[in-house]
């Protein structure tokens, strides 16, 4: 059973100064499975976001469908969890009532509200921070926050868009870790952008590699590395394999646009 | 570090007395009564009844205007920052009206809503309208949409978004354009109770000059500043004390 799927998917954006369109995605067509996690990697430009917002319902496609569970997606939802690059918290609300935003907004009393999201602040290791704001709090553990409060919802796909970008090189190693942990538990789908090449490896199952002008997916590679996984892979000579593939593919298309340029 | 911010308030009103008390050596009281003369009147005012009764009539008019107007100038502000045709349509019209000062519609309005409370409390209102209006349009318009796509994505309706988003990230500026708001409602009130009231604090200032009562005139400007100062302070702690974490300045 596959989760999502995107069947022919185009997005073409208009300049509505020049009139003047960029194809953005051409012919976009892929399916993630349940449990299953896929890296979208790619330089920048290469319209990796736009998938995961045509996904996520920010942005209806100009030709081609997304379906979720075989429904048609037209709207952002609860069904879908998006974390960002940056977390986005509200910065208004404690730890607490930033996971638990999602239940008071369909109105769950307290008494059901709240110990769920103590479960899930529990689960994203910040136990004894529920009383803090996001503004006290480290940019690994926002981002901790921001999955937590998404993971609430119970989705059926996690789409992330480059969430440890913005994190120096030690933390992001450990969130990637902690990540790779909580899908122990979790196994949740999930579509991982990113344009680190260690960062997809360590986590897909399948990576997407995709080209610029237009976007599109130029080359599937499978990720056969065993689970569960941890840092020790990184130097594996089955993950350099992969690497070195990888590295290959993005350095023709980066290629491409620095002729460009 | 809050006791020495106190000393420093005190300090420096101690030296505007100095100041104050030097000037009278050499201006005779008939111009500038000295300190002391001002204390003693006002506490004549005060033991008289008359003084708390000015400051009441003032101030009730003072708080309806600013309340009714802010409110108002927070809701529509919230409109025409989400709402790019409501904003094209309506921000031109503001930004004229906006230049009218105040004072100027002190007549108008006396011949509009009658010299009673109503045409104070309407120029009040234009007053402060404008001034947090134009806060909160600012604080609505630049709400990120990565903080609105999350709530939605997190199962938020529009109308949810709104008061559950929008609205906390723009209280901020909603804040400041009522503290804002207040210094001119304060001026704006004594203008109108110049020109035409039989009551309130501007209205006392104005007959003193008449009978040249410099003395209650000095009584009528520390009252007003009091006032002024006390009802900022006020205000300042009260948007801490609740509004403390919606990052208010």
């Amino acid at each position: 059973m596959s989760s999502v799927e995107l069947r022919n998917v185009c997005q073409v954006f208009v300049d509505p100064r020049t009139g003047r369109s960029t194809v953005a995605l051409d012919n976009i067509s892929f399916a993630i499975g349940a449990e299953e996690t896929v890296a979208l990697l790619g330089p920048s430009g290469c319209g990796k976001s736009t998938i995961l917002n045509v996904i996520a319902g920010f942005l209806n496609p100009s030709s081609g469908e997304v379906r979720l569970d075989g429904k048609k997606i037209t709207k952002p939802g609860p069904d879908r969890g998006v974390v960002f690059q940056e977390h986005f918290l509200f910065h208004w609300l404690t730890v607490e009532a930033n996971v638990a935003f999602a239940l008071k907004l369909r109105g769950d009393p307290r008494a059901n509200y709240l110990p769920q999201a103590h479960d899930f602040i529990r689960r994203v290791g910040l136990k004894g921070f529920e009383h803090h704001y996001p503004d006290e709090l480290s940019g690994g553990m926002r981002q901790r926050v921001s999955i937590a409060r998404v993971l609430i919802n119970n989705p059926a796909i996690l789409l992330m868009d480059e969430p440890f970008a913005a994190l120096d090189a030690q933390t992001r190693l450990m969130m990637q870790e902690w990540l790779l942990r909580l899908w122990e538990e979790q196994r949740m789908s999930m579509l991982f952008i990113t344009h680190d090449v260690d960062e997809a490896i360590l986590l897909a199952d399948r990576i997407f590699v995709m080209g610029v002008r237009p976007g599109r997916i130029i080359s599937e590679i499978d990720v056969r590395l065993g689970r569960p996984r941890g840092r020790d892979i990184l130097t594996s000579p089955e993950f350099m394999a992969i690497k070195s593939k990888c590295l290959n593919l993005i350095a023709e298309q980066s290629a491409k646009v620095f002729e460009h340029a | 570090m809050r006791r020495r911010k106190g000393i420093v308030y005190l300090l420096s009103l101690l030296v505007l007395l100095a100041v104050w008390w030097s000037f009278t050596a050499i201006i005779p009281p008939l111009f500038l009564p000295s300190p002391a003369l001002t204390a003693e009147t006002g506490i004549h005012m005060i033991a008289s009844g008359e003084l708390p009764a000015t400051v009441w009539v003032s101030m009730s008019r003072i708080l309806t205007g600013w309340f009714l107007g802010g409110v108002c100038g927070a809701a529509l502000g919230i409109v025409l920052g989400r709402v790019r045709p409501a904003r094209l349509i309506l921000l031109p019209v503001i930004e004229y009206l906006r230049f009218v000062p105040p004072v100027t519609l002190v007549s108008l309005f006396v011949i509009w809503f009658g010299v009673g409370e109503a045409s104070k409390i309407v120029l009040i209102f234009w007053t402060v309208v404008f001034i947090v209006l134009v806060n909160t349009t600012a604080g609505a318009a630049s709400v990120r949409d990565g903080t609105i796509r999350a709530a939605r994505s997190l199962g938020a309706t529009q109308a949810q978004v709104i008061t559950r988003v929008i609205i906390p990230e723009t209280v901020p500026y909603i804040v400041t354009g009522f503290q804002i708001a207040l210094g001119n409602a304060f001026m704006a009130i004594v203008a109108a109770e110049m020109l035409a009231a039989q009551s309130g604090i501007g209205y006392m200032i104005w007959s003193a000059q008449v009978y040249a009562q410099v003395d209650r005139m000095f009584v009528g400007f520390v009252t007003l500043s009091l006032m002024g100062f006390v009802t900022d302070r006020v205000v300042y702690g009260l948007s801490r004390r609740f509004l403390g974490h919606y990052r208010i300045v």
